[in-house]
């Protein structure tokens, strides 16, 4: 069997089913929309200001955009048995981790392709000339929060508190993404020199893919 | 060669052994009837030969594989059981189309959900816990795995789905299959059955020749 083939299926069946229910998208939406305004209100009227807010804001939206829709990431799995048949299906695990986690980055990224313009416009930020690197980091970012969430999602699909639990489990583990995809937005919106936004992106990369490999190895290991 | 090969197993379920040293050997084609009472460890049993749960103790060998060779042990052995693993907000058509891919196989889906008499297009969510055990069927038929776990496949039926399930376990016995079927209705299951077997407190009886009323 083609992995590729497993990993597409298994993300299509989430997608279809998403699209069906739709309960990741319009409350992931909806909470994130509502972060990104309530916080220009807070920071008032003063433009300068709510430039300097928004690449903070933007990440504070994405993170917990982020975990509300983990912890939606494993659902259409436990209803009616559906993980244990998905475990119990001739494939190794570890390609069922890169079928969810792709699933649930599609997700991750249409909410940023709404969220990230909706954010620019409301706060005045400009990036026109640095669309480029800052998708890039953008797309990093959220890569990199979909790698920790799906994994902690599959970790406590079967514990109670897990809607509690989720938040507490993820952030300790994604803080070196949050800092990097910060530090590299604010760079590229503010265009500090004293910020190498290279590097961050770079660390950001780096990031992923040490969380990508050690997720993938020890999903087997968290759901048997 | 046998299709089943079980030697001392033992599993523990917290503080409390649901099998205590269970051995059983089936051989390849056969239809065996498990009975036992309710918590007797039937579908502890049928778990650890789908390799869906590891043993406390013990070993054994499904189909020739060793049970901690799981992958193999997964191409070949399918468990219907009472939580069917069905996807609510797919339809039945692509429910079995995602079972497909992921066994890598192809295979007729309109013919095997005409078989189950499950002609619809709806959202599974939708359907009844009958019309469920259908498309359990309708995914067994479509599969053609050579070990076949049901639990309890005559439960939650009307007269016309449970001589369905009859008929297609038969069918899947002449296409070569082994079968494994817990129940609670001796009557029916023993006129299908080739050998059945008693679990109870977690020990397992010699397989016998079933008595036909």
């Amino acid at each position: 069997m083609n992995p590729w083939h497993i990993i597409w299926a298994i993300a299509v069946k989430d997608w279809r089913v998403e699209g069906r229910a739709r309960d990741v998208l319009a409350a992931t939406l909806f909470f994130a929309v509502l972060v990104v305004t309530i916080l220009a209100f807070a920071f008032g009227p003063e433009s300068a200001k709510l430039r300097e807010a928004a690449p903070g804001i933007l990440w504070v939206a994405i993170a917990f955009a982020s975990i509300l829709a983990a912890s939606r990431a494993f659902a259409a799995e436990s209803e009616d048995g559906a993980l244990e048949a998905l475990l119990l299906y001739p494939v190794p695990h570890e390609l069922i981790y890169l079928g969810k986690l792709l699933g649930n980055l599609g997700l991750m990224l249409l909410i940023a392709v709404v969220i990230t313009p909706f954010t620019l416009i409301i706060y005045g930020v400009d990036i026109s000339g640095r669309e480029l690197p800052f998708g890039l980091a953008v797309l990093l970012g959220v890569t990199g929060f979909s790698i920790v969430s799906s994994f902690q999602s599959a970790l406590t699909i079967n514990l109670r508190s897990r809607e509690s639990l989720l938040p507490v489990l993820i952030f300790p583990v994604v803080v070196p993404v949050i800092i990097a995809s910060v530090k590299a937005t604010v760079g590229i919106i503010t265009k500090d020199p004293s910020i190498d936004v290279q590097s961050w992106l770079q660390l950001l990369l780096g990031f992923n893919l040490v969380y990508l490999v050690v997720c993938t190895l020890a999903f087997p290991y968290a759901v048997e | 060669m046998n299709a089943l090969s079980l030697q001392g197993l033992v599993h523990r379920y917290q503080r409390s052994y649901v099998l205590r040293g269970t051995s059983l050997e089936l051989p390849s084609n056969e239809i065996l009837a498990l009975y036992g009472s309710n918590g007797a460890g039937k579908t502890t049993l049928l778990k650890i030969i789908a390799s869906s749960l590891v043993p406390t103790r013990g070993k054994g060998e499904v189909l020739g594989f060793d049970l901690a060779n799981r992958l193999e042990i997964r191409k070949r052995v399918l468990i219907v059981s009472h939580s069917l693993g069905f996807y609510p907000d797919l339809t039945g058509k692509e429910n079995l189309e995602f079972a497909l891919k992921m066994h890598g196989k192809t295979g007729n889906i309109a013919a095997a959900l005409e078989q189950v008499g499950l002609a619809t297009e709806n959202r599974v969510r939708g359907f009844s816990s009958g019309m469920r055990k259908r498309l359990a069927l309708a995914k067994m038929v479509l599969l053609e795995p050579t070990l076949i776990l049901l639990d309890e496949p005559f439960a939650a039926l009307d007269p016309e789905g449970k001589n369905l399930v009859e008929n297609i376990i038969l069918e899947q016995k002449k296409r070569g299959a082994t079968l494994i079927i817990t129940s609670h209705e001796p009557e029916r299951t023993n006129k299908i059955a080739t050998l059945t077997v008693n679990l109870e407190h977690g020990e397992i009886s010699k397989p016998i020749v079933p008595e036909v009323a």
